[in-house]
């Protein structure tokens, strides 16, 4: 047992438990479970107790999971933002929007979507590591480059008016030509793509902060 | 396809990622771990299992959205998904959408959030009383639902109820021991009715 189990520290694990501590309190808690194999018994005692109190809940019914999965998955009928590429002037019209969850989820019927689900994907994945604003941008750069638009650093007439610099050196943007697929495919997938890349950079912010 | 046992041991930010990736058997996890409790929050503030269900939906659809939204350093995931689900209540509450369906319930119509909250602090029963809660003396059970179902800080709710911080901790530790206890004794009562 470390020095910090004083009768104020142990006094916090019940709220500890129940999450109902402020942030600076929780950091301190974890920390000293790591150290103290006391408090770490209590702490899973204490959750036992607390396990009890949703065990005595009423359950929701049979079917709200289901439905909650034809709801993530029912979102490909989202307002139309651009027109399919592969559609014939005058033929069945525009393609659903491809949202971030069409593009999670739904079965890729072509290479395009299924490059689109990967990148994707694969820049939300990457996001959820970084320590710096320079590695979200490098991503997002990357990103945009596999989708085959250019980066170009002043707002041309080509680019699209994002910025994905995120702080790190003069402002960039994607650049690909007016009515092109890969400007559509840009268009649609990056917006999602640099909201995550923003929530990253600020959470990488105040991590190193935190540390300092 | 991932296992089941292998998304049940995982922790919540490792399902969080998965989500992010796009794994449906990861919020299908969250779902199992939490589903429960957002619809007894939901229940309890809504007063209706209906639109409780439709809060439930809204909080999942919102993760499997929004994943990177929930920030560890912030406090746990079951947290995160209460606090969405409390506010959802709320906008529904504001909406007057449930204003029916708690007329139906017995329950007065209140629109203002701040008498929601009120009322959140003070009402004893609102809906789905459990057994396990009944076992604590009604300041216990007022402090742990505060913090487990509202998602406050035991700082939030000595103000809230102006009591001192060092009391509601007590509280708490008090209401959770109680909590191990009675469900002890139940266990031992249900043992001792059984046929030998």
């Amino acid at each position: 047992m470390s020095n910090a189990c004083s009768a104020e520290f142990s006094s916090l694990l019940p709220a500890y438990v129940l999450d109902a501590v402020d942030d600076a309190e929780r950091d301190l808690v974890r920390a000293h479970l790591h150290d103290c194999l006391r408090c770490a018994l209590e702490v899973e005692e204490l959750r036992a107790s607390a396990a009890v109190i949703d065990d005595a809940q009423p359950e929701p019914s049979a079917e709200l999971w289901p439905r909650i999965r034809d709801a993530i998955r029912s979102c490909d009928t989202e307002p139309v933002s651009y027109e399919d590429p592969a559609a014939t002037p005058g033929g069945a019209g525009a393609a659903p929007v491809r949202t971030r969850h069409q593009a999670r989820v739904a079965p890729a019927s072509t290479s395009a979507d299924v490059d689109l689900l990967r990148l994707t994907s694969k820049a939300s994945h990457d996001l959820l590591w970084i320590q710096t604003p320079d590695e979200a941008a490098a991503i997002v750069a990357r990103f945009v480059r596999a989708l085959g638009a250019d980066i170009v650093s002043e707002n041309a007439n080509d680019c699209i008016p994002i910025d994905i610099s995120f702080g790190v050196g003069p402002p960039l943007f994607p650049a690909s030509p007016r009515l092109s697929v890969t400007r559509m495919l840009v268009e649609d997938a990056l917006p999602l793509v640099v909201e995550d890349a923003r929530r990253a950079v600020a959470l990488a912010r105040e991590r190193r902060r935190h540390n300092q | 396809m991932q296992q089941v046992w292998d998304l049940e041991n995982k922790l919540d930010d490792d399902l969080v990622a998965e989500i992010a990736a796009a794994s449906e058997g990861a919020l299908a996890e969250i779902y199992r771990r939490y589903g429960r409790a957002i619809y007894a929050t939901a229940r309890r503030l809504l007063g209706d299992n209906a639109l409780a269900e439709d809060i439930v939906q809204d909080v999942m659809v919102r993760l499997w959205d929004r994943p990177l939204a929930f920030d560890p350093r912030r406090g746990t995931l079951r947290t995160f998904l209460l606090v969405l689900a409390r506010n959802r209540c709320i906008d529904v509450l504001r909406s007057g959408r449930s204003r029916q369906a708690r007329e139906r319930s017995g329950y007065d119509v209140m629109i203002d959030v701040r008498a929601v909250d009120e009322r959140l602090a003070h009402e004893e029963d609102v809906v789905g009383v459990s057994r396990a809660l009944d076992q604590l003396s009604a300041p216990q059970r007022q402090v742990i639902e505060l913090a487990y179902f509202d998602g406050l800080t035991y700082r939030h709710i000595a103000k809230l109820l102006d009591l001192p911080e060092g009391t509601v901790k007590s509280r708490i530790r008090l209401g959770l021991a109680r909590l191990r206890t009675a469900v002890a004794d139940d266990a031992t009562v249900q043992t001792d009715g059984l046929p030998v």
